[in-house]
């Protein structure tokens, strides 16, 4: 029973996969609605959690099953260069962990 | 019938007496006036040889007329003397010269203090007492032994950071923490990305830290934790909040470095971190520019502190970065970032363009063994060591936090057996003392701040008297405690008074606020007082006004306002925003705002009277010169006696937390 509540627990907390990713337009796009359904359509992907920086640059998540599939949609980002001037994965930055005070290094 | 025998401690007793008599007349003996004449006066006076024989003259005319030994004291100018006496004090000396009819006026010559040490307690002493470093040890002048200290106590004697906003890049704030509510505007929540949110939406106006904690489930389910590892939440923009902005001279906590600064708080990262699009959506909105579908920043910033990053990868790329901070400059504000705590090079974004970089430093002025290096550092600024790796932290850093280890549970704070240490807790003295030189001169760009924080920072020590190997370029093998070099560590130590004193101008008056946080509760009286003020050499306070800005509902005046004190008495919970307006002898007038948080009415029980708030973590002072409602130091007693409980409490669950968090978290 425990194993299956563990289980459970772990399907409820899975977020949907996917590939974070930055897109910057060569014209400027004042409805991120718009861009949505632009990057959506070139990619052959779903898509979630959009939002602008400026109204060129616009960072979303396309909702991909694996590794392939979202590198493949970023490809064809890439790839449109007229809609696109730059398509890149959206990074990941944390904080920066503090070391231990029990390591070395913090001494 | 019992013999009356002398108490052998009378002789002691009759010895304090004479020493407390004898000081008594000292202090008598040493009445000192400031005394301006009238210029026609002078203008006659000013007939003899010298403008010193003149007040040598007056000094000695008004011996004559008023028939008090008087003697005189320093020439100041034309018009100002030191006039001393005996066989009276100051007060009753300046108003007995006062009346003279070629005195224009006579004022005490009070004696201030170059120092501009807060009373905040945890300044003072807020590390365990087995520890070298006390309290914020880090904000002090440095000493042949603590090199690295930045001195923000000069600083604060050369500006206030009034008016400038620090724009925190990072996990959002404890909004509640007391030694932050009153320095917080409300931001904003950049996290877009409902995964990682952990607040049940996605970008939003509440720019609260609802945790950060990760479980070993979310890490094994892989998606957007699999590369993350269990941890509890960390508090961590709480804490970089605290370094820039905790209220300072509010009588409990610790003192941010930024003086009055304001913190505008951007939460761009969630559970295990946050992506590039939220964060530069953020740096942009800061600096006043629009982002698509967020209200426009009424607080623009000008100084924005990032300390987070990532190591770098085959990936990393710098061009949106430095793209983004150009935007930031031309905006006329500044990106402080962390240089990383792998050892390594340094981190993204630090190492971008156009960023200031900040490195850690150990108390002892090599670099400390986690810090990332590199050419792109700017500066170094401590970033706390312990010395050993067993028992307390020797040279931890201080800051606020919360107790949770999910969600919030209490205020509290860092210190040496719960430290915060790393990189992330060095660019906030850098973006602190930013904030001081843009409040001491708001004319500065981008380039100019960079350069006087460069130019004024102190040299590193040679190599051959730190008895370690210098520090090389990096590589892909870490690099552990080593010798600083400009080349791998920045331009030298931070100096928060150097940097104020290379942009500020010179011969101003500082006002300075004191005041005790616990003691502003509704129904009480609690007093401001500004004999902290710093004064320039010759200057002298003419007049003192104090007035309520807003929030006049919270709490009313209830004493004159044109002392160096002020009384007030809280009527209601909120805030009260008070500023003193003092006038030197040259007419010219400064200002300063404090904002106090009223907290809610005493209620009576048993005989006994506890505050309803206002704080969690209220420490005694010492320098509280407040008070006034009879039953408030018993109050105060009674406060002190359940936060010592309370913070023995925390402390022994810190330290359980930490326990944990050991087993689990690997060196990152």
């Amino acid at each position: 029973m425990m194993t299956a509540v563990a289980a459970c627990a772990q399907t409820l907390q899975a977020p949907a996969p996917g590939l974070r990713v930055q897109v910057q337009t060569q014209a400027e796009w004042t409805n991120v609605a718009d861009v949505v359904a632009r990057v959506s359509q070139i990619a052959g992907l779903p898509v979630r959690d959009a939002g602008a920086s400026t109204t060129q640059l616009f960072a979303m998540t396309l909702i991909c099953p694996d590794e392939a599939t979202c590198s493949a949609g970023l490809r064809r980002l890439v790839e449109a260069r007229d809609v696109f001037a730059q398509a890149r994965v959206d990074e990941r930055r944390t904080i920066i962990r503090p070391p231990l005070p029990s390591a070395s290094a913090a001494r | 019938m019992k013999s009356i025998r002398p108490l052998p401690c009378l002789p002691f007793v009759a010895l304090l007496v004479m020493a407390l008599s004898t000081a008594s007349a000292s202090a008598a003996d040493a009445a000192r006036v400031i005394v301006k004449f009238k210029a026609s006066t002078n203008a006659q006076a000013m007939s003899a040889a010298s403008s010193t024989q003149a007040a040598t003259r007056h000094a000695q005319a008004l011996s004559q007329r008023t028939g008090l030994a008087l003697t005189d004291g320093r020439v100041i100018n034309s018009h100002l003397q030191v006039v001393r006496a005996t066989g009276l004090n100051s007060a009753q000396l300046a108003a007995r010269l006062a009346k003279e009819s070629d005195v224009e006026y006579a004022v005490v010559d009070e004696r201030r203090h170059a120092t501009a040490a807060p009373n905040d307690p945890r300044y003072a002493a807020g590390q365990s007492a087995s520890t070298p470093a006390v309290g914020q040890w880090y904000l002090r002048a440095p000493t042949s032994t603590v090199l690295s200290s930045i001195n923000a106590e000069g600083a604060w004697t050369q500006a206030t950071g009034a008016g400038v906003v620090v724009a925190v890049l990072d996990t959002g704030v404890r909004f509640e923490h007391p030694d932050l509510a009153v320095k917080l505007y409300p931001g904003y929540d950049f996290v877009i990305d409902t995964a990682i949110s952990n607040d049940g939406d996605a970008r939003d106006s509440n720019a609260a830290d609802p945790g950060d904690w990760v479980t070993s489930a979310e890490v094994s389910a892989g998606g957007d934790f699999a590369d993350c590892s269990a941890e509890d939440s960390s508090w961590h923009g709480t804490q970089t909040a605290g370094l820039i902005g905790a209220a300072a001279n509010n009588g409990i906590g610790m003192a941010g470095v930024g003086g009055d600064v304001m913190i505008l708080p951007l939460r761009v990262l969630g559970k295990c971190g946050g992506y590039d699009s939220d964060i530069m959506a953020a740096m942009l909105w800061a600096v006043g520019q629009t982002v698509s579908g967020i209200p426009t920043n009424t607080h623009p910033a000008k100084v924005l502190n990032l300390s987070l990053g990532s190591a770098l990868t085959s990936s990393s790329d710098c061009t949106a970065y430095a793209d983004t901070i150009s935007k930031v400059n031309l905006a006329g504000a500044i990106v402080v970032a962390s240089a990383g705590n792998d050892g390594l090079a340094v981190n993204l974004p630090a190492r971008c363009s156009g960023a200031i970089a900040v490195a850690g430093v150990r108390h002892a002025g090599t670099k400390v063994g986690y810090s990332s290096l590199g050419p792109q550092v700017s500066i170094s600024a401590p970033a706390g060591n312990c010395v050993v790796t067993t028992g307390l932290c020797q040279y931890a850093l201080l800051t606020t936090t919360d107790s949770g280890t999910t969600v919030a549970a209490s205020s509290t704070y860092t210190d040496a057996s719960n430290p915060s240490l790393g990189t992330s807790f060095s660019a906030p003295m850098v973006a602190g003392t930013a904030a001081l030189m843009f409040s001491a001169k708001p004319s500065l760009t981008a380039a100019e701040v960079l350069s006087k924080l460069k130019s004024s920072a102190r040299a590193f020590p040679s190599v051959a008297s730190t008895g370690v190997a210098s520090c090389q370029a990096p590589t892909s093998t870490a690099q552990d405690e080593c010798a600083c070099t400009t080349t791998t560590c920045g331009a030298g130590f931070l100096d928060a008074s150097a940097a104020v004193a290379s942009v500020a101008t010179t011969g101003q008056i500082i006002p300075v606020i004191s005041f005790d946080t616990s003691t502003a509760i509704v129904g009480a009286s609690f007093t401001l007082d500004s004999s902290r003020s710093v004064l320039p050499t010759g200057r002298t306070v003419q007049t003192y006004a104090w007035n309520i800005v807003s929030g006049s509902t919270n709490a009313t005046v209830t004493s004159a306002t044109d002392a160096s004190t002020v009384i007030l008495t809280g009527s209601t919970q909120g805030t009260v925003v008070v500023r003193l307006s003092l006038t030197d002898d040259l007419n010219n007038v400064t200002t300063r705002d404090v904002s106090i948080g009223v907290g809610g009415p005493a209620s009576s029980s048993g005989g006994t009277t506890t505050p309803t708030t206002p704080t969690t973590t209220t420490l005694p002072t010492g320098n509280s010169s407040g008070g006034g409602a009879l039953g408030l130091h018993w109050l105060l007693g009674l406060t002190m006696a359940i936060v010592v409980l309370a913070e023995r409490n925390r402390r022994l669950q810190l330290k359980k937390t930490w326990a944990r968090a050991a087993r689990r978290l690997p060196l990152k």
